[in-house]
């Protein structure tokens, strides 16, 4: 019984456990961390973007 | 001609405030771990409302309502440590200096002569990415890189041996320095605290780490997350030439 238990458990929590297996996180800090300019480069599009959608559309 | 200035300011001002956002995300991993998780639950939630499922969507929107409390409260020292540093200028600009030959000769015989009488060591080489946050918690040096002086940082029994050495350019930025360790599981479980550090400093960063084993007095480089045996002078200054390039 507590064998079936944790195999339904397993089951459901499977796709999340795998998801954080993935190191998706440590991965986007980690390029982040290695290219500091990514960061000011956004940060203009995202200015960019809003500027051209408040002050020219 | 003043609309354009005021659409300028205008622009310099949301800049700074998506430009802090942006580093105060990606300041650490748990702090972007924070951020997916609060993603995932609303993004969870307003698919619970759109599908109309009614007890998921009664319990997660309560949820919701707390979800800016709890990220303050479990954040509060990333929140406190991202407004102190907000507007401190960072030593280093992109440009990345990088060593002479002679600094490359001196890392190189030090770190050979540490590795044959089985001295610990630690020695981080910058590159693009800054390492002023854990230099400015470590003893600066602002020293002229030299064997003597390295091998001196790392003679047992002294104040500074115990943490690493980070070198920029041509000088000894600090000594005593300690990184953040990493949790990998790719090495041996019984790899020592020191190779640990080097590797958590490679994954955080584009440095490259010589790592002296005090046990064995094995010379590893470390990189990228990837730990690499070099146990003569030639291949060390190999790397260090492919590197300090």
């Amino acid at each position: 019984m507590k064998k079936i238990i944790i195999q339904i458990g397993s089951f459901i929590l499977d796709p999340i456990r795998k998801f954080g297996q993935l190191k998706f996180s440590d991965r986007v800090v980690s390029f982040s961390n290695k290219n500091p300019w990514l960061k000011m480069l956004i940060a203009f599009i995202v200015v960019g973007v809003l500027i051209v959608l408040v002050y020219v559309i | 001609m003043t609309d354009w200035l005021f659409i300028l300011l205008d622009g310099y001002i949301v800049w700074m405030i998506v430009f802090f956002l942006l580093s105060f995300f990606l300041s650490s991993k748990r702090v972007f771990r924070m951020l997916l998780f609060i993603i995932f639950l609303y993004v969870i939630t307003w698919g619970a409302e759109e599908l109309e499922l009614v007890i998921s969507a009664t319990i997660l929107g309560y949820v919701k309502e707390w979800i800016p409390l709890i990220f303050v409260v479990i954040l509060s020292p990333d929140i406190r440590k991202s407004f102190e540093s907000a507007f401190v200028i960072d030593s280093k600009r992109d440009v990345a200096t990088m060593g002479s030959a002679e600094t490359k000769q001196h890392i190189v015989e030090a770190v050979t002569y540490l590795s044959s009488q089985n001295i610990g060591a630690l020695i981080t080489v910058e590159k693009h990415s800054s390492l002023d946050q854990y230099a400015e918690r470590a003893i600066q040096m602002n020293s002229q890189v030299s064997k003597e002086l390295l091998i001196n940082i790392f003679t047992p029994l002294t104040p500074l041996h115990d943490g690493a050495v980070i070198i920029r350019g041509d000088t000894i930025r600090c000594a005593g320095a300690y990184y953040v360790l990493s949790e990998t599981t790719k090495y041996d479980k019984t790899m020592g605290s020191r190779h640990r550090a080097a590797l958590g400093i490679s994954e955080v960063s584009d440095s490259l780490t010589i790592v002296v084993s005090e046990e064995t007095g094995t010379i590893s480089i470390v990189i990228e997350g990837i730990m690499l045996k070099a146990n003569d002078k030639e291949k060390i200054y190999e790397y260090l030439n492919m590197f300090m390039k």
